[in-house]
């Protein structure tokens, strides 16, 4: 007796529709599964032998062969468990077979019977989807992730014998609506940038960053308040669009991840430790998994101590940050995943933490200073436009009245990028921060005593014609935030202050 | 009455057997053996070709069957089974099943437990 | 008269001649009554007859008065008003002076800054320094157009205050060709000024003849930059004749450029140390803390710059201080800055020249 059902398994953070044929014959009795499934899979067996039995359903003796077709696909992952035992149970005649093509099922089973989630059930779901599945029955943590799409019915089960009920129509599936609570955005969590006392210029050069999708470099001793300034990126970000939200959704699910903020469309906020691999960093592993960079997509992705980082790991970041994605290649295939992120990173000024502070001495080296400096390298440098010189706050009785909230911020922020879509809607691309070539002298226009000063810039605070470039775009990004067409002479100087404080650090193209 | 454990082997088997007559089962074969190995009772439930292993003179008869019934030996009834499936040419055709019957005796009383399905 | 004086000018008559007749109108003017009748022999050159001969008024002017309104120029005669004191006093004053530009001319106060056209980023960063540190003390920088020190001199000055360039050809040679956005610049905003007449071309022996004009005009000469030989030293030559402060830049021992300056310092001139000691040898305190006037500074400027002159500021401080927008703040900072007036050592800014 032959059923087949429908499943899905992952490549990268994509689904692949996978049918799985589960054949019932006499001879001798035993289970057995095949294509290309890895242990995870093979485990399935006794968990679904048990599940069964102890949901009141009899595990039939017979020979149960299942394959899991494309058998040419490897598979991994528990989600296979519940299509093997719904196969079973069809093919052993204990459930009415309905309509295998158009339903899908995803979910782990556990051992009293109970429907458990798995990872990557969105993006599973997407791919289910688009292959025309109506119905996909899953777990009840599962069914909250997937709630963002829509069109297709996506029924709760908590366990086998609800599964039963719920499969031939006997029991109602709650409404939608039930969990509209996410909606609600809780940016409190977040902090807000009132919090962040005295450090005004780093807060600006922030604005600017989430404005303009640029990647800013924060340099301060320790104390100043990198930290707390790049935890609070997301509440000056916009909202992520559905599909933003979407594709972020898919990576988190596939690592695993909380959903929480990002179902209620905060960008996500990945702060990796400085001992971080380069496989958690870019992505890889035995299951290739996505890195922080692909969980910061669409959102901040924060490297505090920047230059303890290993110096190969950073040179990684420097394919995902120009073309937004991160190709792992294996000898047999090469996974994509995206990773559009805003890179803020943060390093002291020198190993000590106390170069150019007014209050305490440095005791470090020249040598040891550059050793330091060095472990960001030229090209990465490059890819940063903003960087910051933080100052440490000095206590105050009073709380300084001069700060500004996250809400503020992200009203601006809002109407530059508004500002850059509308500009942008012929491109390719959709922020300042990708401006080059052509579309810089197209987007970025100078009038006669701009380029005069760009080239004072240039012959006197020695600001390399490729900052120059930098400098464009961020005074693009500023006039934006400013509500302006033309970039003005007090954009350029504000830009040229951000990138200036790079050239005093590294020196600039000599 | 002394008898050795071969006799009190058989003795059980037959037991078994007019057990599961008494089920409505049908005995097929008993002690049924080839050169691989020896099944103790072959009977036929309904469709359903069920090998049963009798195991006798057990102190307790709270236990897995495969716990008594370890995987060599198990691996060697299934070989056999198919053997016979074969030779009734009824492989692949009926259902197959293995059973164990285990016997105790308890303060002069027999008891027996039936395992449907055990391995 | 000037008509006729600009004529020997152009036929390149001597200095003394032309001065003569500048200071003996009467002779001029019985010249200028019949130019052909040439019965000056005894007291002027054989030269000079031979132009006043040849004098054709009439077509002189009139391309005279073209080049004058196409070059934006006037000119200035020996015993004018205008004609700046010091070149009384430097050998054979010029009769004639061909200026251009919008500056005050003569200079209230000036001071040279003159080296060589090849630069060090030392030498540049010094020459920017004292360029702009002494145009905010409302000092006129002058020097000689040519590339290197005296275009760095002349664009530092030109951020804050006034220079005066002094040419070596005639007011409508742009020399060197690379200056030509300096040389409108000064127009804009300085003075060009020359001693030699319409389409005279730059020829080297003119440079350090009108040297003497640079040190003329100057109370003091900073020499930046230059080798032994450098044609700045000319300059310094004219100075020293004319009694005027000379200061040198000290710089490494094994830099080429640095011997001329090194050298000057050995045979005394005052080493070039910082802005307090040329105020303090010309008599003057600086005017710290004091705030700045200039008018190329907007009124966010002056504000952000007196804050910063009273003691460095971080931008938070100014931020703190100001109330002013940290985009305006920083966007003013990096404007001064370009303007060299303040600098930047860490987190904080400084006034430049503390």
């Amino acid at each position: 007796m032959l059923t087949i059902v429908q499943t899905c398994t992952l490549i990268g953070i994509d689904g692949v529709v996978i049918r799985v044929e589960v054949n019932l014959s006499n001879g001798l009795p035993g289970f057995s599964i095949v294509g290309l499934a890895d242990p995870s899979i093979k485990e399935a067996k006794e968990r679904v032998r048990v599940c069964i039995q102890n949901s009141g359903f009899s595990f039939p003796v017979k020979k149960i062969v299942v394959n899991l077709a494309p058998a040419s696909i490897k598979k991994s992952g528990t989600h296979f468990d519940f299509s093997i035992a719904v196969g079973i149970l069809i093919a052993s005649e204990q459930i009415e077979k309905t309509t295998p093509r158009s339903e899908a099922f995803l979910a782990e089973c556990s051992l009293n019977g109970d429907i458990r989630g798995v990872i990557g059930c969105l993006p599973m779901v997407l791919a289910l989807k688009s292959a025309g599945v109506k119905r996909i029955f899953l777990s009840e943590e599962n069914w909250i992730e997937c709630l963002m799409v829509k069109e297709i019915e996506l029924i709760p089960v908590k366990d086998l014998t609800d599964f039963v009920a719920c499969y031939h129509n006997k029991k109602e599936t709650e409404p939608r609506s039930a969990l509209d609570k996410v909606d609600q955005i809780h940016y409190s969590v977040l902090g807000d940038f009132s919090d962040i006392q005295g450090q005004s210029e780093a807060v600006r050069a922030m604005q600017i960053a989430a404005a303009g999708r640029h990647n800013a470099l924060m340099i301060g001793g320790p104390g100043v308040g990198k930290t707390m300034i790049a935890k609070r990126m997301p509440t000056i970000m916009p909202l992520l669009t559905e599909e933003e939200q979407i594709a972020t959704m898919k990576i988190h699910s596939v690592a695993g991840m909380p959903l929480e903020t990002i179902i209620q469309g905060l960008p996500p906020v990945r702060m990796p430790h400085h001992t971080i691999t380069k496989a958690a960093l870019v992505g890889g592993g035995n299951r290739v998994l996505p890195g922080e960079i692909s969980l910061a997509h669409h959102g901040i992705l924060f490297l505090d101590e920047l230059p303890e980082f290993d110096r190969h790991t950073l040179e990684l970041l420097r394919e995902p940050i120009e073309e937004h994605r991160i190709r792992i290649a294996r000898s047999a295939h090469s996974i994509e995943f995206p990773s559009d992120f805003i890179l803020i990173a943060a390093m002291n000024p020198c190993p000590c933490g106390n170069y150019g502070s007014k209050y305490h001495p440095c005791t470090c080296s020249r040598r040891e200073r550059k050793r330091y400096l060095d472990h960001i390298s030229g090209p990465l440098r490059d890819r940063l436009d903003l960087f910051i010189e933080m100052e440490e706050p000095l206590y105050t009785y009073e709380p300084s009245q001069k700060t500004v909230t996250s809400q503020e911020l992200r009203a601006s922020v809002l109407l530059a990028r508004q500002h850059q879509t509308e500009r942008y809607q012929h491109e390719m691309f959709h922020s300042n921060a990708e401006l080059a070539g052509g579309e810089l002298s197209k987007y970025c226009q100078l009038s006669r005593d701009s380029k005069r000063l760009l080239q004072q810039a240039n012959r006197k605070l020695r600001i390399s014609l490729r900052s120059i470039v930098r400098i464009q775009r961020i005074a693009r990004t500023i006039a934006d935030l400013d509500q302006e067409d033309q970039i003005k002479e007090a954009h350029l100087l504000e830009a040229i202050h951000y990138k200036q404080n790079s050239s005093r650090y590294w020196g600039d193209g000599e | 009455m002394r008898m050795n454990r071969r006799e009190k082997g058989a003795m059980y088997e037959q037991k078994s057997a007019s057990y599961l007559e008494s089920l409505g089962y049908q005995v097929c074969a008993m002690n049924y053996r080839t050169r691989v190995g020896e099944i103790d009772l072959i009977v036929k439930d309904k469709e359903t070709f069920v090998f049963v292993e009798v195991k006798s003179l057990l102190a307790n008869l709270d236990f897995h069957p495969s716990e008594r019934v370890d995987y060599r030996k198990q691996q060697r009834i299934r070989k056999v089974a198919v053997q016979y499936m074969l030779e009734i040419n009824e492989y692949e055709k009926s259902p197959m099943r293995f059973d164990v019957m285990a016997w105790q005796l308890l303060a002069g009383k027999e008891n027996f437990q039936h395992y449907i399905n055990a391995f | 008269m000037k008509l006729f004086i600009a004529w020997l000018n152009a036929k390149h008559c001597p200095y003394a001649d032309l001065r003569f007749l500048i200071q003996h109108k009467d002779i001029l003017e019985t010249i200028l009554a019949d130019p052909k009748h040439g019965g000056y022999t005894d007291v002027l050159t054989k030269k000079t007859n031979q132009a006043i001969r040849n004098y054709m008024p009439d077509s002189f002017k009139e391309r005279l008065e073209k080049q004058l309104v196409e070059n934006e120029t006037r000119i200035l005669l020996w015993k004018d008003p205008d004609y700046p004191e010091g070149f009384y006093e430097v050998d054979d004053p010029p009769p004639i002076l061909y200026l251009r530009g919008k500056g005050a001319f003569p200079p209230q106060r000036a001071m040279a800054i003159v080296g060589s056209r090849h630069v060090t980023r030392y030498g540049a960063r010094a020459t920017e320094r004292f360029s702009s540190e002494l145009s905010v003390e409302k000092i006129t920088i002058v020097s000689g157009f040519a590339e290197g020190i005296d275009s760095i001199a002349h664009r530092s000055a030109l951020q804050v205050g006034e220079t005066i360039a002094v040419l070596g050809g005639g007011i409508d040679w742009i020399y060197p060709k690379s200056n030509e956005g300096l040389y409108y610049d000064i127009a804009a905003r300085g003075t060009l000024v020359t001693e030699f007449p319409f389409g005279e071309k730059p020829f080297g022996h003119h440079f350090p003849f009108r040297n003497r004009l640079i040190s003329g005009l100057s109370e003091a000469i900073l020499f930046m930059e230059g080798t032994h030989k450098s044609g700045a030293l000319s300059t310094i030559r004219h100075g020293l004749n004319q009694g005027k402060e000379i200061y040198a830049l000290p710089g490494d021992i094994d830099r080429k450029n640095s011997e001329g300056p090194n050298q000057l310092i050995f045979d005394g001139a005052e080493p070039l140390l910082g802005l307090e000691q040329i105020l303090a040898k010309s008599g003057r305190e600086r005017t710290a803390g004091e705030t700045i006037q200039s008018n190329s500074l907007s009124s966010l400027e002056k504000l952000i710059y007196n804050l910063i002159a009273k003691e460095p500021c971080s931008v938070q401080h100014l931020h703190n201080l100001s109330n002013q927008s940290i985009h305006d703040i920083v966007s003013v900072l990096t404007s001064l800055e370009l303007k060299s007036l303040i600098h930047r050592q860490g987190n904080q800014f400084y006034r430049t020249g503390r």
